[in-house]
């Protein structure tokens, strides 16, 4: 059980603006789904969250300032997913989820933590790819991979980075299956980037929509995910249908200004 | 020029094993991290690897160890390029093996080397550096045609 609160939370390159005075709390056992433009900081807030980049502003777990957690301790309840496209890994999918044993062992592996990555990896269906390269995988199946490594961490929390892009339809589905699942089962919390609103409206629990840096709403999707709230937030026109009690979105056509 | 090996004594040897004894097992304790640092500074610090720090105090014990080296036999190319690679190809990416492994075969790489520039000529010593680049050269050139993709 556990709860993040994040405060004020601002972060900037260069003097352009990502983050802006963020607020946003993440609650027990709920797949918490990150949407809204490219740039809108989704992937920054979850980096900050794990203290990959450190902004301006506070970001609570469990009360604790994550500032004054070490990172071991943090792993040891945050698990992150990367982007799978983005992670070079020359080694076995085995070893790769061994790696995420990391915080937990100091160098010595024991059987009880090869058991662990064993189960996993059972878990996930991956059990036949187990002595493949990673870099051989394809991409849903790199994307399972990296899930079972944070996985292998026993986290409280995933966080995840848009962990369905450039998947194909089936693998989109399984893996955000696998988290529901998981999240279910394990009693932990996930919160992921998404930029497929029909796959967030079907999986998520809550929905935070984030614009310019902040955050636009937060709240139920079938609450959020309608018409003027697109619009507003990604200047296009969209029919919001409804497709077994939750919202489906159309979309129609872009609004430019000044193009007629 | 050409570094050698003719001018070792035991008293050199024995400070050279002394830094190598102090810096190899800090590197061997920290290979997760290296390991995870192989993914990626992120993806390191999310498996809560304290990036910074494990690289600059890596840098400077590996800076300490080649230097202590060098500064007794001089420069002999090609032995901690080719000792790491042939390691890896033999025995994978895995740091916790691959460190000590490397410095095993680059120790017997260079005590073969040095044996064949001694007898090869005999009575004349060939400089040891020689004999490495013989194996050096083609291996770099091959490794430079066949790898440039795999990541090292």
């Amino acid at each position: 059980m556990v709860n993040i609160t994040i405060k004020s939370l601002t972060f900037g390159y260069n003097g352009s603006m990502i983050l802006d005075n963020l607020n946003l709390v993440v609650e027990d056992s709920e797949v918490l789904g990150l949407v809204g433009p490219n740039g809108s900081g989704k992937t920054t807030l979850i980096k900050c969250m794990d203290k990959i980049l450190k902004p301006k502003g506070s970001i609570l777990i469990d009360g604790r300032d994550i500032d004054t957690v070490s990172r071991t301790e943090l792993a040891k309840r945050l698990g992150y997913v990367p982007q799978s496209s983005s992670t070079p890994l020359a080694t076995t999918v085995f070893d790769t989820v061994l790696m995420g044993r990391r915080p937990h062992i100091s160098w010595r592996v024991s059987d009880s933590d090869l058991d662990k990555v064993a189960d996993i990896l059972g878990l996930l269906h991956l059990e036949y790819l187990a002595m493949r390269d990673f870099s051989q995988l394809s991409g849903g199946q790199k994307q399972k991979v990296l899930i079972a490594r944070a996985l292998a961490q026993e986290p409280e929390v995933l966080l995840l980075d848009e962990p369905t892009s450039s998947l194909d339809m089936k693998h989109q589905l399984e893996v955000m299956e696998t988290i529901s699942s998981l999240v279910k089962e394990k009693k932990i919390s996930a919160v992921m980037a998404l930029h497929d609103l029909n796959l967030a409206s079907m999986f998520v629990d809550k929905l935070a929509i984030l614009k310019g840096g902040k955050i636009y709403a937060a709240g139920e999707p079938i609450d959020l995910l309608n018409a003027k709230n697109i619009r507003d937030v990604y200047g296009v026109e969209a029919v919001v249908m409804n497709n077994l009690d939750r919202p489906y979105i159309v979309p129609l056509r872009s609004l430019n200004e000044g193009v007629a | 020029m050409m570094g050698s090996l003719g001018k070792s004594s035991w008293e050199k040897a024995g400070i050279i094993s002394a830094i190598l004894a102090v810096c190899l097992p800090y590197l061997i304790i920290k290979s997760w991290d290296i390991n995870a640092m192989g993914a990626g500074d992120e993806t390191a610090k999310s498996l809560g690897v304290n990036v910074e720090r494990t690289r600059v105090i890596s840098m400077v014990l590996v800076s300490l160890i080649t230097a202590s080296i060098i500064c007794f036999t001089g420069t002999i190319g090609f032995v901690g390029l080719v000792a790491p690679h042939i390691t890896r190809m033999v025995i994978g990416g895995d740091h916790r093996f691959l460190l000590p492994g490397s410095a095993l075969v680059g120790a017997l790489l260079l005590l073969g080397a040095d044996t064949l520039a001694r007898t090869i000529l005999a009575p004349v010593i060939l400089p040891v550096g020689i004999m490495t680049s013989f194996l050096g050269v083609p291996f770099f050139v091959y490794l430079f045609m066949k790898r440039r993709k795999v990541f090292w």
